[in-house]
């Protein structure tokens, strides 16, 4: 660390040197001609001169240049371009609108190429998914889902079928940062983990940053997944929706006052259960079963330097279920509330800000409502935050980012009450914990010349675990259960323990040639909270713990280099990245821990490093009838925890050697669409057995391993066929309804994929113990074809 | 009691979800590991013989009993002076003519077999008494199996918290053994409280059935060894645990010597028995 700060501060200088000629500012917002939207990532290039702007995450440009003539292009993938002429004499904002590439208009000059983005920006091991991508993808169930998505994206691995989150380089699933709209996202998964939570018609833009993440963000050790949800429709009302074979959606959205305000509002609900209700089975009808979520933003545009945002998330999945004689009844219920308020406000063409309020709560509740086993536990995540960013455009050559910000976090990892006379239980209540996170940090991109660019940033944050809290040392053998010893209180406010780390960012791009590039990056992450998860896939009822006195947060340290091409006059992307990741203060568990309820859960708590290293090869194609990409990433995930597997390293759960997925999406003409995925990956590690043992005077058996050995072997290789067929209805221009028909069949060869393979005796009642077999569990074993209808109006 | 089983609660919900999970046996190549000493015994306040088995581990596909361990030295020493040798009545099978286990003393188990000394230590704790047993009979549904006669516990729990127990229960004289029937408890939860209505059973009874049910009031460390066991031979699917070594209180004397595995536990017992009547309900 001493060695980078002064290099750091340097570097902080060099955008403030020496300016000769007299300079003007170009800046405006980039927006989707169709709807208003503002464009994220659109570039901006001033032809002949190899420098340009990117639009921010609203849409926004600036661009500071010396006074002259100049010729700019505005593009966005998928859009039609725009070249405008211009005679900078004066600062000058200039609104774009954009057209998608078959709505062209006339007064444009319209040309093919798309952006070289892939080449020529900063950005290595960001991936932006299209939302109309995503929806032509084969999706399970008919339901388009963004998280099992980005699944197939290189780099990104995940424990098996059904799983909950997803691994990014070799790094834990609460490693990564999810965003819907600035707000974290504690669990993105509906229904344990098959679908995530966010609406696809209320989403806008999604993007994955697996390295050389700038300094702006923190907190996760892996990635970021920005989820940003749509404005809203600021020309004209539109609705939009589905009927599907799991849930229905409807979207509303249109100008409050046209061009300046809009409002956008998404639900979607689940509906197994109104099926349940409709079988003859009395047991059936009782149950509840369901998901839903709601989504609703609106922005006003409060004068020509203010905008205002307002957006926020509400969903649950629920199940409840009473035997038709009322003696056996369980309820279970989880979900996220979110709601970020967000003013952007343009100090002045160069200066953009933006201040966030953040409101995120995750909880859930499990019960058993009846009985002498009556009991309701529940368990909070509260999460305040407040933030301000800004972005100062510089000059052509430094666009600087700097900001604060601070969250608050309240966590209530468990409370238990007996419901009702009968039950036997006693409430049982977990202290709550508190704990304050706050970053502030610098970064500026810098171009040197026509062929390198730097990205270079610090980032300091701190986390300050606070009482009133009574807290433990624990002390015992390596590898097993701690016992607390040294009990002391803490008074409310009081610091227990403070953490501050300093984590720099670099990012470096160097053109070799018009189509191709080098690129560089480190960057160092810091964690403060942590999933306590200690089943194969993270479940709903996992808890989130701070970084306490004895949990230390996470660290993480990822360089990587990549080479970017383009071939084929821009129209196909490819890349080669390689990356190492080394990771501190890992969190595992002693066998049999107990992660929930648990007062001394820290005693359950074993903590090692992780390392993960990887080459990632991506091809993609984005224009013209077939469109997709084909993703290799041969990688490997290890930790070495005191107290497992001899202190050696073993392969994380997650670890999967080679991964290939293959998405294409053909038009077969203007209505029909086929697209297809198909993925392969080596099966996940686990621990096998090389020998069994007997107790209970031979009645049960027990697979051990002698040699203590963790993830030994590797359960078959996953693959997977999806394929899907899109239908549009007859364009009628007479008529505003568009509908279409989506077919789609997941794993199409109904390959029984394992998604673990344990071990267990023959349970035969009064049989001898002695046969024992190994069994292949697979979670979504067969061909799963589902019908949707989607529609606009 | 503590074990609210939240994750069977996860699994019940699995399984409304649809049938899609489905299970196959496949040929799986394994290792063999080292063999190794396996201990498997009992001291409790009821009186003996106390019975230690002593065997080895075995290849996991071995599918035959797993060897048993003839002519090793065993001996239990209690915390009152008490030292007892067993005499090996069958094969592996050692067993105590004298001791007899009170609730409040420890003992020690010392094994010498092969050259290897090894020593495992235990108490005995309280045990409360059972009141009496309840039966009811429940219709299919996802949290029953098989419809039938299912059995309830009735009993007080003692103030005072760090008291586990673990449930056997017996249907005509014949223990239930299959993994589903390791049922096992603490009492964080339900100190001091009158348990009731509180079901063992995980498949159904019929009339006429005679039904036993022992408490065995056992050691922390016995606790934790069942907690750890439990996740190695039944599996949780999505959210299953992962595979790993389950503790043992088996020590070899020499740190450098082999390791043995298994339990030696000792349990304060209460029982009570009853015939299912449908009069008696």
């Amino acid at each position: 660390m001493q060695t980078v700060k002064p290099i750091i501060f340097l570097m902080l200088l060099l955008p403030f040197w020496s300016f000769g000629q007299k300079q003007y500012t170009l800046s405006g917002h980039i927006r989707d001609a169709a709807n208003g939207e503002g464009l994220i990532g659109a570039i901006v290039q001033v032809e002949g001169q190899g420098v340009g702007a990117t639009t921010n995450e609203y849409g926004f440009y600036s661009l500071t240049l010396k006074e002259g003539d100049y010729s700019l292009r505005y593009s966005y993938l998928g859009f039609a371009s725009q070249t405008r002429k211009i005679d900078l004499q004066a600062n000058q904002k200039i609104d774009i609108q954009l057209a998608t590439e078959d709505i062209q208009m006339q007064e444009v000059i319209v040309t093919d190429t798309p952006p070289d983005q892939n080449v020529s920006s900063m950005d290595m091991g960001v991936s932006k998914m299209e939302m109309k991508t995503i929806k032509a993808m084969p999706a399970l169930l008919g339901e388009v889902d963004v998280i099992r998505s980005i699944q197939l994206l290189p780099g990104v691995s995940t424990v098996g079928e059904g799983a909950s989150g997803f691994n990014v380089r070799g790094g834990g699933v609460d490693q990564n940062l999810i965003l819907l709209d600035e707000a974290p996202v504690y669990n993105a998964s509906h229904l344990m983990g098959f679908f995530s939570v966010f609406n696809p018609d209320a989403v806008k833009d999604v993007k994955l940053v697996k390295g050389g993440i700038p300094a702006q963000y923190g907190g996760r050790l892996s990635s970021l997944l920005d989820v940003r949800m749509k404005e809203g429709n600021a020309k004209q009302f539109a609705a939009s929706g589905g009927i599907g074979t799991i849930s229905s959606r409807l979207t509303l959205e249109g100008p409050i006052q046209k061009d300046k305000s809009s409002f956008i509002i998404a639900g979607r609900r689940s509906y197994a259960d109104l099926f349940l209700k409709l079988s003859g089975d009395e047991d059936m009808k009782n149950n509840q079963l369901y998901f839903y979520d709601l989504s609703a933003k609106t922005n006003f545009t409060l004068g020509p330097k203010d905008r205002l945002f307002l957006s926020g998330y509400f969903g649950n999945d629920a199940f409840r279920f009473q035997s038709s004689d009322g003696d056996f009844s369980a309820k279970l219920r989880w979900g996220n509330k979110t709601g970020t308020i967000r003013w952007n406000h343009l100090f002045s063409d160069r200066l953009f800000a933006n201040f966030t309020g953040i409101y995120s709560h995750y909880d859930y509740l499990l019960g058993v409502p009846t009985g002498s086993q009556a009991f309701e536990w529940t368990s909070h995540i509260y999460n305040y935050s407040g933030k301000a960013d800004f972005t100062y455009y510089l000059n052509v050559r430094n666009t600087l980012s700097f900001g604060a910000n601070l969250i608050h976090y309240r966590f209530h990892p468990g409370e238990a009450k007996p419901l009702g006379n009968e039950s036997f239980f006693n409430p049982y209540i977990l202290q709550q914990q508190r704990g304050v996170e706050y970053a502030a940090y610098v970064d500026n991109e810098q171009s040197l010349g026509q062929r390198l660019s730097l990205q270079y940033g610090l980032r300091f944050s701190a986390y300050d675990f606070t009482g009133p809290q009574t807290v433990f040392d624990y002390e015992g053998p390596v590898g097993q259960r701690k016992k607390p010893v040294n009990e002391r209180t803490y008074k409310a406010g009081e610091s227990i323990a403070l953490y501050t780390n300093l984590e720099p960012r670099f990012s470096m791009r160097y053109s070799l040639t018009p189509g191709s590039s080098l690129k560089a990056s480190y960057n160092r992450m810091a964690q403060y909270v942590h999933l306590i998860s200690n089943t194969t896939a993270a479940s709903p009822l996992d808890i989130w713990a701070p970084s306490t006195n004895n949990i230390k947060p996470e660290l993480a340290d990822q360089v990587a280099l990549g080479y970017f091409r383009n071939l084929n006059d821009d129209q196909i992307e490819t890349s080669a990245e390689v990356f190492y990741k080394t990771m501190q203060n890992q969190i595992d568990y002693v066998p049999g821990a107990e992660t929930l309820l648990n007062q001394q859960l820290e005693g359950d708590l074993l903590y090692g490093k992780g390392r993960a290293y990887g080459l990632e090869l991506y091809v993609r194609k984005n224009t013209g009838r077939l469109n997709g990409w084909v993703s290799y990433t041969l990688s490997r995930s290890e930790r070495k925890i005191e107290g497992i597997n001899n202190h050696q390293w073993y392969p994380a759960k997650y670890d999967r050697r080679h991964m290939l997925s293959v998405v294409g999406i053909y038009a077969l003409n203007k209505r029909l669409s086929l697209s297809g995925n198909f993925a392969y990956n080596t099966g996940v590690a686990t621990t096998f057995p090389n020998a069994r043992y007997e107790i209970d005077g031979g009645k049960l058996t027990v697979p051990h391993n002698t040699d203590g050995t963790r993830n030994n072997y590797r359960v078959p290789a996953y693959h997977r066929l999806d394929l899907s067929l899109t239908l549009q209805s007859k364009k009628n221009e007479t008529r505003r309804w568009q509908g279409e028909w989506v077919f789609s069949v997941y794993n199409v060869y109904s390959r029984r994929n394992a998604f673990t393979v344990y071990f267990r005796q023959n349970d035969e009642r009064d049989d001898i113990t002695t046969q024992t077999e190994a069994v292949r569990l697979s979670i979504l074993g067969s061909i799963l074809p589902s019908v949707t209808y989607n529609f606009t109006f | 009691m503590k074990r609210i089983y939240p994750i069977q609660l996860l699994i019940i919900c699995c399984g409304l979800l649809g049938l899609w999970s489905c299970e196959d046996v496949i040929d799986v190549a394994l290792d063999e590991g080292e063999t190794l000493l396996v201990v498997d015994g009992w001291v409790t306040d009821q009186p003996g013989p106390y019975t230690i088995r002593l065997t080895t581990t075995a290849p996991y596909f071995s599918n035959q009993s797993t060897p048993r361990v003839s002519e090793a030295s065993v001996r239990i020493t209690d915390s009152e002076g008490f030292s007892e040798v067993l005499q090996e009545n069958e094969p592996g099978i050692y067993q105590t003519s004298q001791l007899r286990g009170k609730i409040g003393n420890t003992y020690t188990l010392h094994i010498a077999v092969e050259g290897e000394e090894y020593e495992a230590q235990t108490s005995i704790r309280r045990v409360p008494l059972i009141d009496s047993l309840g039966f009811e009979y429940e219709e299919e549904s996802p949290f029953i199996e098989e419809e039938g006669y299912y059995v309830s516990y009735f009993g007080p729990e003692p103030a005072g918290k760090g008291d586990f127990y673990r449930f056997k229960v017996y249907q005509n004289n014949q223990m239930l053994a299959d993994p589903g029937d390791l049922i096992f408890v603490d009492d964080e939860l339900v100190d001091g409280n009158y348990i009731h209505d509180f079901m063992l059973n995980d498949e159904a009874f019929q009339e006429g059935d005679t039904i036993r049910v022992e408490n065995w009031s056992i050691t922390e460390d016995a606790y934790y060894f069942y907690l750890e066991l439990l996740p190695q031979i039944e599996n949780f699917g999505l959210f299953a645990n992962p595979p790993a070594n389950v503790r043992t209180n088996v020590v070899n004397k020499n740190p450098e010597g082999l390791k043995a595995v298994g339990w030696f536990g000792g349990a304060g017992v209460s029982a009570k028995e009853a015939i299912i009547v449908p009069g008696n309900l």
